[in-house]
């Protein structure tokens, strides 16, 4: 990532839970940086940390069991973990502001969807009139693509399909017009024809109202059509990072070499070849390997990546990776 | 052509959704509406569509686990609807489900080792346990586990390996079609990739015939034969795996290839093609074509008269103007 004004500066986090099986580190000091006004990809499969990062970056982990052990979170030079509940409340929604996977789950099912809208307008900017808070919601309503946004201000959440829904929760969270939106996986329930609208939409947004975005997904197509820069997640800490296009062109960790070749029908010839996959599975995050994490499942893994955690070293401009091999020709 | 294993003509299955407590008529959901397909034997056979398509409906229809409405399913052309219920459970060992939810289809009260052995209890009673658990570490080794691994509960493992104690369970008795149902949709890339080449392994092996239902479409032009696109209940296209994805003949199909994620990002910038407005509701289909409403190719004709479904190019097509 080349030298450009960042609005978010994420540095050595470490998010751990307290469990009866022991201390888990979901998120085991990553570092990584948004630019203004682009789109940052966290990628990874389940259990890697791309939530728990989200949810750290917004002040949501539960606390306990969870815990932000170590590290800053600078958000325009503020370090928001050091922030008290009152202070992050007033950045959260207003500032930096969320989208969910699950649109069904996240919105209130016994409110109306212009109420919930609403309520992120009359909780940041208390001396807006009422007549005003739903002409907001309802150019809101209006700039997210749902149709007769004057008559579904009063719709219920199940009233509305998935799609629907997912677009209020855009609304929502674009009202007051956020710096940061995170969005963690907010394609991912919905359906394909339906994805590729609300993917376009959020583009569009942040075309035109410049937020800068984090993109959490495990979707690596969706990452190559909407992220500018690509973080990889591997049990709890980054493997690689850089922008988009090194890393489909020249991916540089084993990792995610493993991932873009596990794709079917990538590359257009692949039917009836055996896919490439990846042997085994992800570490236990209470008992996790000495040395290199994905060792165990690498097959140009040596000796010296059993014993010791490898840097993040760089490849490339602005391209970086957590392999002792990495500066190998490979 | 091989012989054809499964078969359905004109299957329908309707859901009738009650009048509510509070009053309201009672409405119809046509989840499969007049449905033709045709399984060759060894084949994979994808079903496609979003949700709410009929895809898993249909597929539970055929191994009549669902009633039906109207219209008929052959095995092996035997018609199913016309076979005594002991004939029909004999029939059903030859007939297996692999579920999509590798958390729910498996009882978390059961060790591995119970939940294989109920399909011998249930088919092969007169079965030792000694021989029972022979099978079972057979199987297991099939599906690339240990057999130590019977006396642990499903809570024990990742969703990968809890799929393949479901696949083993499907493939427990030998069958020889398997309805695959969203089989790899719960995993996530690199464990799908392991479990997809293991389905396709077990096929070579065990001469099986998978029904496969999917909304990946990666995943079925990787995997499938042939493929059948469903829309609100409906066929709307039926061909070749490798001819559809070409040159697909109905809009929808185009539709639906073009809106997936390409995973790579110097396609980016290409000139995106997209659907306007969302899926209508199963319970008040528009008259004509169902896809109508969403068609940017529709005509006046497409919203009044629903179209037949036509054989073309050795697909078959549901559209007045199917994209030749």
């Amino acid at each position: 990532m080349s030298v450009q004004e960042t609005i978010l500066d994420v540095k050595n986090l470490r998010t751990l839970f307290l469990t009866r099986k022991g201390i888990v580190p979901a998120v085991d000091g990553i570092s990584f940086s948004v630019r203004k006004g682009k789109v940052t990809g966290l990628v990874g499969e389940s259990g890697c940390g791309k939530s728990v990062t989200s949810l750290s970056i917004m002040g949501l982990i539960p606390q306990p069991p969870g815990k932000i052990a170590g590290g800053e979170i600078l958000f325009e030079g503020r370090d928001l973990s050091k922030l008290s509940y009152k202070e992050m409340c007033r950045v959260r929604g207003k500032d930096i502001s969320m989208i969910f996977q699950e649109p069904m789950t996240s919105l209130n099912p016994v409110k109306t969807v212009g109420y919930q809208v609403g309520e992120v307008l009359r909780i940041h900017q208390r001396n807006v009139a009422d007549a005003e808070v739903r002409r907001r919601v309802v150019e809101m309503l209006d700039l997210v693509g749902i149709p007769e946004p004057e008559s579904r201000v009063r719709a219920f959440p199940h009233q509305l399909s998935g799609g629907l829904r997912q677009r209020v929760m855009i609304a929502m969270a674009l009202i007051c017009d956020p710096k940061l939106l995170v969005a963690d996986e907010p394609t991912t329930a919905l359906d394909v024809t339906i994805q590729a609208q609300v993917l376009k939409l959020m583009m569009d947004l942040q075309r035109r109202i410049g937020t800068s975005i984090i993109l959490i997904t495990h979707d690596l197509g969706v990452v190559a059509e909407t992220c500018d820069d690509v973080n990889v997640m591997y049990a709890g800490s980054i493997v690689e990072q850089g922008d988009v296009f090194n890393i489909f062109r020249n991916p540089s960790h084993p990792y995610t070499r493993g991932l873009l070749r596990s794709i079917p029908d990538t590359g257009g010839t692949g039917r009836k070849e055996r896919l490439f996959s990846i042997d085994g599975m992800v570490p236990s995050l209470t008992d996790l390997p000495p040395g290199c994490r994905f060792a165990p499942r690498c097959t140009q893994a040596r000796e010296s990546c059993f014993k010791e955690m490898p840097e993040l070293v760089p490849v490339g401009e602005g391209h970086f990776v957590r392999c002792n091999r990495a500066r190998e020709a490979c | 052509m091989n012989n054809i294993l499964v078969q359905t003509k004109g299957l329908k299955v309707t859901f009738s959704a009650e009048a509510g407590m509070f009053g309201g008529e009672a409405r119809v959901v046509k989840a499969v509406d007049d449905v033709s397909i045709d399984i060759a034997e060894r084949e994979t056979y994808a079903l496609v569509g979003e949700s709410g398509c009929g895809k898993t409906t249909l597929g539970r229809a055929i191994l009549r686990l669902v009633p039906t409405t109207g219209g008929q399913v052959f095995f092996r052309g035997e018609d199913l609807s016309s076979l005594s219920p002991e004939v029909m459970r004999s029939l059903r060992r030859k007939m297996q489900i692999i579920f999509q939810d590798p958390y729910a289809s498996l009882n978390p009260r059961m060790r591995v080792r119970e939940i294989l052995a109920e399909p011998f209890r249930t088919h092969e009673p007169k079965m030792s346990a000694k021989d029972v658990d022979e099978r079972i570490a057979a199987l297991l080794s099939v599906v690339g586990m240990r057999s130590d691994t019977m006396r642990k509960y499903p809570h024990q493992f990742s969703g990968g390996q809890r799929q393949r104690i479901g696949i083993a369970r499907a493939l427990a008795l030998n069958p020889e079609f398997i309805v695959c149902d969203e089989a790899v949709s719960a995993l996530d890339v690199s464990i799908q990739a392991q479990v997809l080449n293991l389905l396709s392994d077990l096929q070579k092996e065990f001469r099986l015939t998978y029904l496969f239902i999917t909304h990946n479409l990666s995943v079925v032009r990787h995997i499938a034969d042939k493929v059948c696109v469903m829309f609100l209940g409906k066929a709307m296209e039926i061909g070749d795996t490798e001819d559809l994805f070409a040159r697909p003949f109905h809009p929808y199909t185009k539709f639906l290839i073009a809106a997936a994620p390409v995973p790579d990002p110097t396609q980016r910038d290409r000139e995106r093609l997209l659907l306007k407005g969302d899926i209508p509701s199963p319970i008040n289909l528009p008259p004509g074509c169902r896809f109508s409403t969403r068609c940017p190719y529709a005509q006046e004709r497409c919203r009044l008269e629903e179209p037949e479904t036509v054989a073309l190019e050795g697909r078959a097509v549901s559209c007045h103007y199917p994209l030749v």
